[in-house]
């Protein structure tokens, strides 16, 4: 049995160590990685705005709990970030900086998360973690908590992406299986959306078609569109996860040799490459420069954790191969792995070399330690 | 409908367009790929030596003709969109790039912005409007607001064809300027355009709110050039400038011309002025202004200069004119 407390200390430690992991191979091509590390296994440095966001909105959970309105973060924004703000805002995403400056121009939300047009972005994504930790077992509370944050700095699919991932730690910190968890990330964003559209995407690329989210969420608006239903053998299946992935922690693994799953893989192989292009071609935008994209990061983080079968080292190494957004596909993966394993779950070694946080991002909370956060969010359950 | 209008919407826009700094740009992308190899090389020169002398587009053993003031991408995208306003949306983007879908996508040279290109690649993926312009990074630039000119002038609703490339801020847009232009065209009253725009840019919507935020500024400054460097505090976005996002290059453009009182030659040079928003809001505001003013408005070295397509982004519609490709609309 593990408790409610090692299930918070597992996902905050496992979110820090994925941001750590995945920092030096942000923005690099899959190619590049493989390139320079082969598997990119051991922390070179440390992290960077998720792990420090993500303690951000924690003390916002244990100062307002279940109460936590929009109103109470962008108070937050204004009195403890805009104020040590001085010159560059560094290490920040264009979407915390956009809301900074909607903030200064005197604009609430929901508009301070409407005007810069980045309301896609990960940035609540890579921190929803704590809110899935303060509803275990309860990913519709998670989802519309996190909502509450996002409405400051993101909109539409960004605060989906946020929705989907809190929902997913909220499972996890319940004991849910892999497949359970990815479904109650799917349960709290409509089926018409770019989010489960590109999560059932990824997770169809791994052999497996979820159930996408029928009725009671927000409106879905838009004619959906015909080609997210193809009937695939074992369509809705509890198949495992593709053999022949992520590779670093074979031991233990559940997955099975699988000529369906195999096939759906693109013949993965073992270190994982074409499964690694296949998701690519399944839910990376091609034609933007940058890789902040909620509904890319969100899928891929989800897809990592499936691929690894819940545990962090190989959910995590197999986020970070991907590139893109890598630091914060680590963090998620990492953050719902750590809940869904515990803090023994974590490497040890990973563990080792995550220290206080320096406040480079966000100076308000530099010299808090994740564990420390961990025990406080647990202290209020 | 005043064919007179009609044809100072089209030209107007591609007046618009001309003038901004990015047409240069665009058009270099006629010469040879080398040549703009070249012209990043000197970027990095002037950075590396710190020299002020910016480079700008140059013709190296390559016709001259693609560097002369004239219409580039948006003129280009309009006159597409009249040419094909009576096929089914997607099914005319498709075309854009053939049946194969995303193969041949890169074997035309077609260019667009992040929207339309990204758009292109979900219809070859069989992803279909609306989704196509939702699950899409830029869904809320202008490109279906600029196209949205066609509908606008034949009165038309532009939501299917906004729908394929666009999604949240985009669509609305796309629906202000055709209303506008509609407007426009039949009474040729600057005021009642905007307000006919304004009708249905919801307020709580990022490009509702900056409409109405522009009009303010525009009015209390009094007078289009004299406005620019308070819509530049209050709207321009200082972070990270996408250029053509549709929640300020339509407000600018509605501003202007209101503050210009439908005067083209007053509207775009002030458009223009905003550097950051220079592809697209001198374009939405000539069509804007030139519908109201009219063709004959127009001064005559603008009309010149700008009624005849490049094919810098659709090859072809090279040397295509749009006062002709007009007749039996106009």
């Amino acid at each position: 049995m593990i408790t409610a407390r090692e299930r918070a200390r597992g996902c905050l430690l496992g979110l820090a160590a994925g941001d750590a992991l995945g920092a030096p191979a942000e923005n690099l091509t899959p190619q590049e990685i493989r390139r320079r590390w082969g598997r990119l296994t051991e922390i070179e440095g440390g992290g960077t705005d998720d792990t420090e966001y993500a303690i951000f909105a924690a003390s916002l959970l244990v100062r307002h709990g279940h109460a936590l309105t929009p109103a109470d973060v962008a108070a937050a924004y204004r009195t403890e970030i805009i104020p040590l703000v001085t010159g560059p805002m560094r290490g920040a995403g264009f979407s915390e900086l956009g809301t900074v400056e909607a903030l200064r121009r005197g604009l609430q939300p929901p508009l301070t998360g409407l005007v810069h047009s980045h309301g896609w972005s990960d940035g609540l994504a890579m921190r929803a973690a704590p809110y899935g930790i303060f509803c275990p077992g309860d990913p519709a509370e998670a989802a519309r908590l996190v909502e509450q944050d996002g409405l400051v700095s993101g909109s539409g699919e960004g605060i989906l992406g946020g929705r989907a991932i809190a929902a997913a730690v909220a499972s996890a910190m319940a004991g849910a299986s892999p497949h359970e968890v990815v479904r109650a990330a799917l349960s709290v964003v409509p089926a018409d959306s770019w989010t489960a559209r590109n999560v059932v995407r990824a997770c169809e690329t791994l052999g497996w078609s979820p159930p996408t989210a029928t009725t009671g969420i927000a409106a879905a608006t838009t004619t959906p569109s015909t080609e997210l239903a193809p009937a695939r053998p074992g369509a809705g299946a509890e198949a495992p996860p593709p053999s022949g992935l992520p590779s670093a922690g074979a031991a233990g693994s559940r997955s099975v040799e699988s000529g369906a799953t195999r096939a759906a893989a693109g013949h993965a192989t073992g270190d994982g490459a074409e499964v690694v292009e296949a998701l690519h071609r399944a839910v990376v935008v091609e034609h933007y420069p940058w890789t902040d994209i909620a509904p890319e990061a969100v899928a891929l983080a989800l897809a990592a954790f499936l691929a690894g079968d819940g545990d962090v080292e190989r959910a995590v190494t197999f986020g970070v191969s991907l590139g893109r957004d890598a630091d914060t596909i680590g963090a998620i993966a990492g953050a719902i792995a750590g809940a869904s394993q515990g803090e023994r779950g974590v490497p040890a070694r990973w563990a080792a070399r995550i220290g206080p946080v320096t406040g480079k991002c966000l100076p308000v909370v530099a010299g808090r330690h994740v564990l420390d956060v961990a025990d406080e969010l647990a202290g209020g359950l | 409908m005043s064919g007179d209008r009609i044809r100072g919407a089209v030209i107007g826009l591609a007046v618009g367009d001309a003038v901004g700094w990015p047409a240069g740009r665009h058009r270099a992308a006629l010469h040879a790929p080398w040549s703009r190899r070249l012209h990043r090389e000197l970027d990095a020169f002037a950075e590396e030596h710190r020299v002020t002398t910016l480079p700008v587009p140059f013709a190296l053993n390559q016709p001259t003709a693609p560097l002369r003031v004239g219409p580039s991408d948006d003129a280009e995208w309009l006159a597409w969109t009249l040419l094909t306003a009576d096929r089914p949306r997607a099914e005319a983007f498709r075309e854009l790039v053939g049946t194969d879908g995303g193969a041949q996508a890169d074997a035309r040279p077609i260019r667009g912005r992040i929207s339309v290109m990204t758009a292109l690649d979900n219809l070859a993926k069989g992803v279909e409007p609306p989704a196509s312009g939702h699950d899409n990074p830029h869904h809320f630039d202008d490109a279906a607001a600029v196209r949205a000119v066609a509908y606008g002038i034949l009165g038309r609703d532009p939501t299917p064809d906004a729908q394929v490339t666009n999604a949240g801020d985009g669509v609305p847009a796309a629906r202000a300027m055709a209303a506008a232009i509609q407007e426009a065209v039949a009474s040729g009253s600057a005021g009642a355009a905007v307000e006919a725009a304004l009708a249905v840019l919801p307020p709580d919507t990022a490009i509702g709110h900056n409409a109405r935020l522009a009009l303010d500024v525009a009015r209390k400054a009094g007078d289009p050039f004299g406005a620019i460097p308070a819509l530049d505090a209050a709207l321009l976005d200082h972070v990270y400038s996408y250029g053509v996002g549709a929640a300020q290059t339509v407000p600018v453009a509605l501003a202007l011309v209101e503050t210009a009182g439908g005067e083209l030659a007053r509207a775009v040079p002030a458009a223009a002025c905003l550097a950051p928003l220079a592809d697209s809001a001198p374009a939405l505001a000539g069509a804007l202004a030139g519908a109201c003013g009219g063709y004959e408005a127009i001064p005559e070295g603008w009309t010149a200069s700008a009624r005849t397509l490049a094919g810098c982004c659709l090859p072809d519609l090279a040397g295509r004119d749009l006062i002709e490709l007009l007749e039996g609309i106009a």
